[in-house]
């Protein structure tokens, strides 16, 4: 196994040095060796076949595509304010009925005072009634 | 400063001729990468639109570096297009879609009454990187047809210098055993 593992190391190895020699001859066009010298003849026969390949670019209106990014970028803007909004009515929603509620707003503590005198006037009404009638009576 | 840093300077600044001549420049080399992996020229016309279109939208974001141009930018985003692509329309292939692309690109050339020595020579070569691994082929491509150096093809296929190295090497013993086994 070890053995093994030596073999295919040193075979990576080999290769890695042979790729580095054939680049190097490759950029400075020196042939040092039969199978470098094969690759460069290899090589120089896939150069010809860029000619081979027909190119039809097309026409690519660039300037209608700025246009339409432009129209895009409106709603771009909008939607951060769109967002604001949004969290603000959350927060309204949330709010809102406390905010009414008799815990919290000054307006309703003055209603309950004055139903609270209304109240007491009621009942100050009714006992007034009660002693005229106490009185009466007893005239009788 | 050099004219195409000038070019892409002014591309970034919103200068559509500039992009245009950038385009004018460049879709040639992104169009053959394109079509050595389709072989269908529609199917690269429209590709080659769709890397422009993108790389029109993000060239602000692009970096001037040394030793890489912009071509390796365009070639990246080439590449990952048409891995966009094969993967969304996978679903819909025919059969004979499915073969390999390449092998398809070998067989849509003239008869052989039609080819001249140098034109065999060109469908042996054709065929034999058609059998070649996708990797090794696309390094092969790029490296010794569109001429670009070890670094530039790292970049565009994310692998370092001396793995690009490898795979050449591989590429070229493979390519070399394919011709010398087989009487394609």
């Amino acid at each position: 196994m070890m053995m093994k593992w030596f073999h295919f190391l040193k075979q990576k190895r080999e290769e890695k040095k042979k790729a580095e020699v054939l680049e190097k001859e490759i950029l400075n066009q020196k042939i040092a060796s039969k199978e470098n010298e094969e690759f460069l003849l290899l090589i120089k026969e896939l150069k010809l076949l860029k000619e081979e390949i027909p190119v039809f670019l097309p026409e690519i209106d660039f300037k209608s595509q700025e246009k339409s990014e432009m129209k895009l970028k409106a709603p771009m803007i909008l939607r951060p304010a769109l967002a604001g909004v949004g969290v603000i009515l959350i927060f309204l929603a949330i709010f809102l009925p406390n905010l009414f509620s008799p815990k919290f707003s000054g307006l309703n503590k003055k209603a309950i005072a004055k139903e609270k005198e209304l109240i007491k006037k009621q009942i100050l009404v009714h006992k007034e009634t009660e002693k005229k009638a106490e009185v009466i009576l007893k005239n009788l | 400063m050099l004219e195409e840093e000038k070019l892409i300077e002014k591309a970034k600044k919103g200068d559509i001729l500039a992009f245009e001549k950038i385009y004018r420049k460049h879709g040639p080399k992104v169009f053959r990468f394109l079509y050595w992996k389709t072989s269908d020229i529609e199917t690269t016309k429209d590709l080659v639109q769709e890397v422009f279109l993108k790389a029109f939208k993000k060239i602000k974001s692009f970096k001037i570096k040394k030793g890489v141009s912009i071509s390796c930018w365009l070639l990246r985003i080439a590449r990952n297009t048409v891995i966009d692509f094969y993967r969304t329309s996978k679903p819909t292939y025919s059969l004979e879609a499915l073969e390999d692309p390449v092998l398809k690109l070998a067989s849509s050339q003239p008869l052989p009454s039609q080819l001249t020595q140098r034109n065999l020579e060109n469908e042996r070569l054709k065929k034999a990187l058609a059998k070649l691994p996708e990797i090794q082929r696309e390094v092969i491509v790029l490296r010794f047809i569109e001429g670009l150096s070890s670094k530039e093809v790292g970049e565009i296929l994310k692998k370092s210098d001396g793995a690009i190295r490898i795979i050449q090497y591989r590429a070229l013993k493979k390519l070399r055993e394919i011709l010398k086994n087989e009487k394609i």
